[in-house]
């Protein structure tokens, strides 16, 4: 009885502890709580959806490189300079004295890129291992992974560029367990054969065989180009997830690499190892695209955007001449603050403006300049017509812009100032442009003064015409069962066009787009190159490469430099153009002169002679002093 | 004496029907029971306890004469009239002279809820603090937790802000963490409350008060434990010390209605000196030319400043305001509140209700509450009962900008708006209109836009309920089961308005709307066993066992729009151009199961040996966890806790001594933990980013599988001692605090692709000692006086952290945690003074981080080292050093208590001695490197060779550093505070219709003691360690006085 009483008094709690523990116990949630904002790793990587994402995730953090892409390859560079207001971190870029916690100079977002292509490249081999197998059908899968092998082999080879020798982190190190694991491993010894190519290409290459110690491990550039040339044509079966497939914008493509834009960064490798054979079978199917499927032309350098029609490439996104476009996009929180470090419209802040020589490259190009050659009396060369002066489809009002204010000077303003200055009537040039300044306009075009939303061009076609039209001025190429230069080829590129194979019509060359391709304002070679007054375009001389090929080549390679100034200004090129001419000269003067021409005084001397030291070229990487000991235990 | 008589005559009347049991008692206990001033107390009543026999009544001369069965029983004495009853262990004493303490003297046989009995506050085997109740309503703190300031023995308790609703920043016995919850967990009924951080607020210096939401007037019993005995039992919340709160009980059978009315005024502060308008001028004109610009290109830009006399905007610009004055006032706060208590012996109930309403000394902003609790208690079954405790808080907040925003804040933008101007605009004819003053070319808000226009109000809804069943298993076992829930919801809306302010977020919006939406839920449930059994009355055994989870949810939703309309009339999140609005959120789930067991051994009241275990799961602990153990995949941690405590005075050779009434010692050591390391940084996860318009996913930061709980270690020892009647009072403790496995964000190495790792690593220390006195000096029977003082201090030193030091910058500075020093010290370079002259300068050769040379007029900084571990005459990272710390050498308060008659006046003082704060404000207001008004310290700044000073010269956008973060901007901000002086009045029983009736006076902040130069040195920003010792311009707590009313029917 007593019992049954006290089991009566036990009943009702012990059936709510009872309930209670079910609840709790037979709950998996309860142990691990489902979170909405994040996804838990475990949970992810299970729908075609979720890799997508992944996908999108990779670009989110290339948009965050794009300030630095800009600042680092530009501003050391000879067509950017600082302004007044520009700060610190800006100013040491500048001078080349980079002190620590630079933010342009901070690696962080490389490897915060490096660690995230890790991260799916291994989920994807470890979860879709068809995309390893090369005879497996094509799936998007295969093209997210070639996808992704891309971004990191531009990683590493746009990092390599900057800070000269790099980390190689190569597993997804994703628990501090992995990364200890990793760095304490026994140290991996790694063969490479790195071939040094002679100029043209093809004669005397110097092949060494360096066997470099990978000391959790700084790899050089050879070795980055080395690594990726090898692995992204061994292990990719496609390149490129077909979105339009879903919304039918033709614009996904080129937002996310693609093979087009897999092309340019195999080529552009190679060539910067002055493979220029290698190089030149990546870029030839850019410069002669074919897709029977595809209307228009691309790649094409038709008039689709010639004259004032240039302007457009960096109004949208571009299929035709983009091969792959960062898109920025104000309405979804993707912006950059390109326009606060270049407007002048306050509240951006004005911290960098073209240095004169960027504009000069736009302001004293001519056009329909009438050139009476004498070619066997030099001297009685005359000009009979001087022309018109300036290049109005890409410098004023599209690449840079005089601002008076907040109003902007117009063609026909600035045409006068030129007009005046050809006569030399300084004075009144000084009256019309007082308190102008000059800013960089490429990415504030059609923009408000908010919204700091231009896409970011990482390749374009023009700029791989460009890198053709490099490689035909030196290449020694089979021509019939002969070895040949084809410096034509390059001015073809170059001027008008008809460098396609067979040759199409349509092309206008990469001048030719802009009104410079015809006979009056080409670049020409000839034994005789006139040399002109910038301003006032009279000649003042000439040139005399007479039996000198080497001379026309270097003189043909120079023009070709000077045209990526004026195509390609402010896109974050400028400096490894003049690195890569630089080391393939073996000359560390050429990048040293011209970076040092926007000095003046002592300070140019000063920076010169730093620059003749290769290893200034380097954004010095933040200290690490011991590999291994830098990570907790 | 007519009762005595009864007394008596009932006494020998039962000698006379007993006279068996009489005889066959030989043994007998005489005894002596005095009162005040030790005079010989009759008429009180002494029985046997646990022996049914009829009292005894001490005679004329205090004495008395009882049977007992043998001399180790223990006495009960009840006496008439004002004074305490007592139990006395006999302890084999024949004899026995006590003196009973009078009933407002706290004994160590009052009694307080604890974490599962009721228990007497002297058989508590740790140290606990139990601050006084009946204060606490009549001060005018909104939240119980600001009443701590000073009252607590080894509580360093810090006001946040005087803005009406804020909280107070408590450390209980040091610093407890870095990154983690350094607040002590709260327990209000038996059920935890939310800790800080965990509801977010879009405005900047304004942390949300969990405490607020319960009305200090409901509150009864206080109990603060500082040691680890018990706080295991709470496992891995148990670290930062327990505070238990209990609201009123329903113990009343007799129906009691109780009202209070108070009301009060707060005086706007001091304000501090600035610039007038000529000496604006000409600061303004001298910052201007150090820009190196021609001075005609000021005459465009500012013509304000070079208005004079009879031009056309002279009356605009003509003007000497202290804009100060425009941000605060004098702020009237009333509460009212009332109790109904009642029931019967089956079922008895209470019901409060109290409204608040508090303005804050910062114009426009506010605090209202409406709080109602329900309580109930019900004998269900002989064997069952079942209690419950429900309250529901609506607090409602009108809020200001605090700290660090220029553009919003009343304080900043008072001190910045040059003097020049007026707030309002004028007409053509020159008369002063109401519309406001826009922003002109010298910058800053109107101040009275950001009183008048700019918005920002908060509602903060919280239903707490609990419910508890007792279930009675046989004599000495019990089932107790409580289920308690917690729903909190915040909601913030800001409206930062255009006209007279600044542009935001970089200019770009000219008005903002903002609003944010906070959700959490908890749900509780803790079942035990209780078993508590006395064997022959020597052996006590307490022992319980039970098992508890928690589970919590949170959720926050934010929105963001920008540039409504001009006009400043839409003020809601629909009206924002589109491409500007931006929304987000976060949002959490953790949940927490803890089996646990506590057990207690008394013998003879002398000796007690206490024991705590709990073993709990979090589910935010990592799955590689190294300090717990895994029991099927679940990881366990595991804390504990055992002490011993011996009452020495019941010893024999003390227990002749009878001015000692109580004499203990106590020891003991135990373990607790820590899991704020937030709900997944121990696990791999992907987080959201954008790219067009799809969503992406990238890898968050690297992860530590090992992540888990801070290790706390304590062991604390201490003494009680009282003497006969409570006269005397002394608590003493030492402790020795650990914490292991320290929760960090380490930096990585940049190759690892993200900043920080979330981590446990390194160890640190707080090492200190509290003690109390309290006395009552003087007593008799119309006049009283007691006086207490407490001290405490700790000394926190970190013994091991990752790579030796971790800097943790702040904004405007940084602190640095090192080896073998203390957590936070302030980190910047050593202020020397200015260069006299350009000699000086040269002489000394020293240049700043950029290589640029110091000049006449410049700051002289320490040149502590360079690169080589030598000074390098280059004033940069290798200069700086350790400048300070906020953490105070001693803190504590005094107070004291005089009673004549019915007159009580009660003065309590808070003080911190030795802590360093730094002065964002004055930083702000004395770096002269723009257009804001500065203060007149400035008046000195360095203007020509030679001159001797300690204020650099003014430089615009201090290219050269001289306001870099330095001990020029480190003060001591030691204090000496009268928190609060009450003068009551009790009106005598009977009084009209009342029960009772009391009247009150109180003023609180009366006086400050301190050398500090902002508003006031008592701020806490936030509930971050991280966050303390800064002033980023918090609102100060100010002078109020409030007189109350108190009745009882």
């Amino acid at each position: 009885m007593m019992n049954n009483r006290k089991i009566k008094r036990l009943a009702k709690p012990a059936l709510l502890l009872v309930l209670v523990l079910t609840l709790v116990s037979s709950c998996e949630e309860f142990f691990h709580p489902d979170q909405a904002l994040i996804i838990m790793e475990d949970d992810f990587h299970k729908t075609w959806n979720e890799y997508r994402s992944a996908e999108m995730g990779l670009y989110s953090l290339q948009q965050e490189l794009v300030e630095q892409l800009v600042v680092l390859g530009e501003l050391r560079g000879d067509l950017l300079e600082i302004t007044d207001g520009a700060d610190n971190d800006l100013k040491e870029i500048y001078n080349f004295s980079i002190s620590s916690g630079n933010k342009y100079a901070s690696p962080n977002n490389f490897y915060m890129l490096i660690a995230a292509c890790n991260n799916l490249a291994l989920k994807l081999e470890s979860e879709i291992p068809e995309v390893l197998d090369k005879s497996a059908p094509e799936t998007q899968y295969d093209r997210l992974y070639g996808e992704v092998l891309c971004m990191r082999a531009w990683t590493y080879f746009t990092a390599v560029k900057i800070y000269g020798e790099v980390p190689y982190i190569w597993p997804s190190l994703t628990s501090a367990d992995e990364i200890n694991a990793y760095l304490q491993s026994p140290q991996t010894y790694y063969d490479v054969s790195e071939i040094i190519y002679s100029i043209d290409g093809h004669n005397n290459d110097t092949i060494t065989h360096d066997t470099i110690i990978l000391e959790r491990a700084l790899v050089n550039m050879p070795m980055v180009i080395d690594t990726f040339t090898r692995q992204l044509p061994d292990r990719i079966k496609a390149v490129g997830v077909v979105h339009n497939l879903d919304n039918g914008d033709q614009t996904w493509d080129v937002t996310v690499w693609n093979t087009g834009a897999y092309r340019a960064l195999m080529g552009e490798m190679h060539l910067f190892n002055s493979n220029l054979g290698e190089a030149y079978s990546y870029f030839s199917p850019i410069l002669n695209f074919n897709d029977p499927g595809a209307s228009g032309i691309k790649y094409g350098l038709d008039n689709k955007f010639s004259y004032d029609r240039w302007i457009s490439i960096f109004e949208g996104v571009e299929v035709d001449e983009h091969l792959l476009t960062l898109k920025f996009d104000k309405s979804y929180q993707q912006q950059h603050s390109l326009q606060t470090l270049f407007s002048v419209q306050s509240p951006n802040q004005y911290m960098l403006k073209p240095t004169r020589i960027a504009i000069e490259n736009w302001e004293t190009i001519w056009s329909e300049t009438d050139i009476r050659k004498n070619a066997s009396n030099p001297e009685q060369t005359y000009m009979a017509q001087k022309g018109v002066p300036g290049d109005f489809y890409r410098g004023n009002m599209v690449s840079y812009a005089y601002m008076r204010g907040s109003e902007m000077l117009t063609n026909d303003e600035v045409r006068r100032i030129l007009s005046l200055k050809s006569i030399g009537n300084d004075r009144e040039v000084e009256i019309l442009s007082k308190g102008v300044d000059t800013v960089v306009y490429k990415y504030s075009i059609n923009k408000d003064i908010f919204d700091h939303d231009a896409n970011f061009i990482l390749y374009r076609a023009s700029a791989i015409h460009l890198y053709a039209a490099e490689i035909y001025a030196y290449w020694l190429h089979d021509v019939n069962g002969n070895l040949n230069t084809d410096v034509n080829k390059s001015l073809k590129l170059l001027n008008n066009g008809a460098y396609k194979d067979p040759p199409d019509g349509s092309q206008m060359g990469v001048r030719g787009r802009v009104g410079f391709g015809s006979a009056d304002d080409a670049i020409y070679i000839e034994n005789q190159i006139y040399q002109h007054d910038p301003y006032s375009n009279e000649i003042t001389g000439y040139l005399d490469f007479t039996s000198d090929l080497p001379g026309k080549q270097a003189y043909l390679e120079d023009q070709i430099i000077t045209e990526r100034a004026r195509e390609l200004a402010f896109e974050g090129m400028r400096f490894y153009d003049l690195m890569r001419i630089s080391k393939k000269r073996g000359d560390p003067s050429y990048l040293a002169d011209k970076v040092a021409a926007k000095f003046s005084g002592a300070k140019a001397e000063q920076i010169r002679q730093h620059l003749m030291d290769e290893a200034n070229w380097y954004v010095p990487l933040p200290e690490v002093t011991n590999w291994s000991e830098d990570l907790p235990e | 004496m007519n009762r005595i008589t009864i007394h008596i005559f009932t006494f020998l009347i039962t000698l006379a029907l007993c006279p068996t049991l009489h005889a066959q008692d030989s043994l007998q206990v005489r005894g002596l029971i005095r009162g005040i001033n030790k005079a010989p107390l009759p008429g009180a009543s002494v029985s046997v306890e646990g022996i049914l026999t009829a009292p005894v009544i001490t005679d004329s001369t205090g004495t008395f004469l009882i049977p007992v069965p043998d001399l180790e029983v223990t006495l009960l004495i009840s006496p008439m009239g004002e004074y305490k009853a007592k139990k006395v262990y006999l302890n084999k004493r024949d004899y026995l002279e006590l003196t009973l303490s009078p009933e407002d003297l706290r004994d160590g046989q009052d009694q307080t809820a604890y974490i599962f009995y009721e228990k007497e506050l002297r058989d508590f085997a740790s140290s606990a603090s139990f601050p006084e109740t009946d204060l606490l309503d009549k001060v005018p703190e909104s939240s119980v937790e600001s009443y701590f300031k000073g009252l607590v023995p080894g509580m360093w308790t810090t006001g946040m802000s005087g803005m009406p609703g804020s909280g107070a920043v408590s450390f209980l016995r040091g610093m407890k963490s870095m990154h983690a919850n350094t607040q002590p967990l709260y327990i209000v009924d038996g059920l935890p409350l939310d800790l800080p951080g965990t509801m977010e607020s879009l405005l900047d210096g304004n942390s949300y008060n969990s405490l607020a939401s319960i009305n200090p007037s409901d509150i009864t019993d206080i109990t603060i434990d500082k040691d680890y005995l018990n706080a295991p039992i709470f496992g891995m919340r148990g670290s930062n010390g327990i505070v238990f709160i209990e609201t009123m009980k329903p113990t009343e059978v007799e129906t009691l209605i109780d009202v209070s009315l108070k009301t009060g005024i707060t005086t706007a502060p001091e304000l501090l000196p600035q610039l007038n308008a000529d000496q604006y001028r000409t600061y303004a004109k001298e910052v201007l030319m150090s820009s190196g610009l021609p001075e005609e290109s000021f005459r465009d830009e500012y013509p304000g400043l070079y208005a004079a006399p009879g031009d056309p905007n002279y009356k605009m610009y003509g003007n000497n305001t202290n804009w100060q004055s425009q941000a605060f006032r004098n702020a009237l706060m009333y509460d009212v509140y009332f109790r109904l208590l009642g029931g019967d012996e089956i079922a008895r109930y209470g019901l409060s209700a109290g409204y608040l309403s508090k303005e804050g000394i910062v114009d426009q902003s506010s605090f209202d509450r409406f709080s109602i609790r329900f309580v109930g208690s019900f004998n269900i079954f002989t064997w069952l009962r079942l209690s419950v405790s429900t309250s529901l808080t609506s607090n409602s907040s009108s809020l200001k900008e605090s700290a660090r925003s220029a553009q919003t804040s009343p304080i900043l933008s008072g001190l910045a708006k040059n003097p020049l101007m007026i707030p309002y605009q004028f007409d053509e004819e020159g008369n002063q209109l109401l519309a406001l003053q826009d922003v002109e070319e010298l910058g800053v808000s109107n101040t009275a836009a950001t009183i008048q226009s700019f918005e920002a109000s908060n509602r903060n809804n919280r239903f707490l309920t609990n419910f508890r069943i007792e279930a009675d298993i046989n004599q000495d076992l019990k089932f107790i089961s409580l289920i308690g829930i917690n729903f909190n919801s915040l909601n913030e809306d800001i409206f930062m308005p255009n006209l007279g302010m600044e542009l935001y977020y970089n200019d770009e919006a000219y008005n903002v709307a903002k609003s944010i939406s906070n959700y959490f839920f908890a749900f509780s449930n803790n079942n035990y066993l209780s078993y508590v059994k006395v064997i022959d009355r020597a052996h006590s055994i307490e022992a319980n066992a039970g098992l508890r989870i928690n589970s919590n949810r949170y959720e926050s939703d934010w929105g963001i729009a920008k540039n409504s309309h001009e006009s400043d009339e839409y003020r809601d999140l629909q009206s924002g151009t589109s491409n500007l609005n931006e929304m987000g959120g976060t949002n959490g789930k953790w949940n927490r199961m803890a089996l646990y067991g506590s057990f207690t051994y008394a013998f003879k009241e002398r000796y007690s040996l206490n024991m705590s275990i709990t073993g709990e799961n979090s589910t935010r602990i990592g799955p590689k966890a190294e300090n717990v153990s895994f029991i099927s995949e679940l990881p366990l941690g595991l804390f504990y806790g055992a002490g011993v405590s011996w009452r020495v005075s019941n010893e024999s050779f003390l227990k002749d001594i009878n001015w000692i009434q109580e004499l203990k010692l106590r020891v003991n050591y135990g373990k607790t933990g820590n899991d704020d390391i937030g709900n997944y940084n121990a696990f791999n996860y992907f987080y959201l980013n954008h790219y067009r318009s799809t969503t992406g996913a990238a890898p968050g930061p690297m992860v530590d599988e090992t992540l888990t709980y801070e290790d706390n270690f304590q062991f604390s020892t201490g003494i009680d001692f009282t003497t006969s009647g409570n006269r005397l009072a002394l608590n003493f403790d030492y402790f020795k605090h650990r914490i292991e496995n320290l929760f960090l964000f380490y930096t990585q190495p940049y190759y690892l692709g993200h900043e920080y790792l979330p981590m446990n690593s390194g160890s640190m220390q707080n090492t200190g000692f509290e003690g109390k006195v309290s006395g009552r000096i003087i007593q008799s029977t119309s006049f009283s006086w007691d006086l207490w003082l407490n001290v405490g201090t700790f000394v926190n030193q970190i013994t091991e952290i990752e790579g030796g030091e971790v800097i943790t910058p702040f904004k405007g500075g940084a602190f640095i945690s090192k080896e073998g020093e203390a957590v936070l010290n302030f980190y910047g370079y050593e202020y020397e003074g200015v260069f006299t002259s350009s000699g000086d300068a040269v002489a000394a050769g020293l240049s700043n981080r950029r290589g640029d040379m110091f000049g006449a007029g410049d700051a002289i900084y320490k040149d502590i080292s360079g690169p080589e571990g030598v000074p390098d005459k280059r004033i940069d990272d290798y200069d700086k050093t350790l400048i300070g710390s906020p953490l105070p050498d001693y803190f504590g308060g005094v107070g004291t208590r005089f009673r004549y008659k019915n007159w009580t006046l009660d003065a309590i003082f808070q003080w911190v001695y030795g802590k360093e704060v730094y002065n964002y404000l004055r930083y702000q207001n004395e770096k002269m490197t723009g257009l804001n008004n500065q203060s007149s310290a400035t008046l000195n700044r360095w203007n020509y060779e030679g001159q001797q000073t300690n204020v650099p010269r003014a430089l615009w956008d201090d290219p050269q550093g001289n306001s870099d973060f330095s001990t020029r901007w480190i003060e001591d901000g030691s204090y000496l505070k009268l928190k609060n002086l009450t003068l009551g009045y009790q009106l005598p029983d009977g009084f009209l219709v009342f029960r009772n009736a009391e009247f009150y006076v109180t003023a609180s902040n009366l006086f400050v003691l301190t050398s500090y130069l902002g508003y006031d040195p008592e701020f806490a920003f936030s509930y971050q360690t991280m966050e303390q010792g800064i002033d980023y311009g918090m609102t100060p707590f100010s002078r109020t006085v409030m007189l109350g009313i108190k009745l009882g029917l």
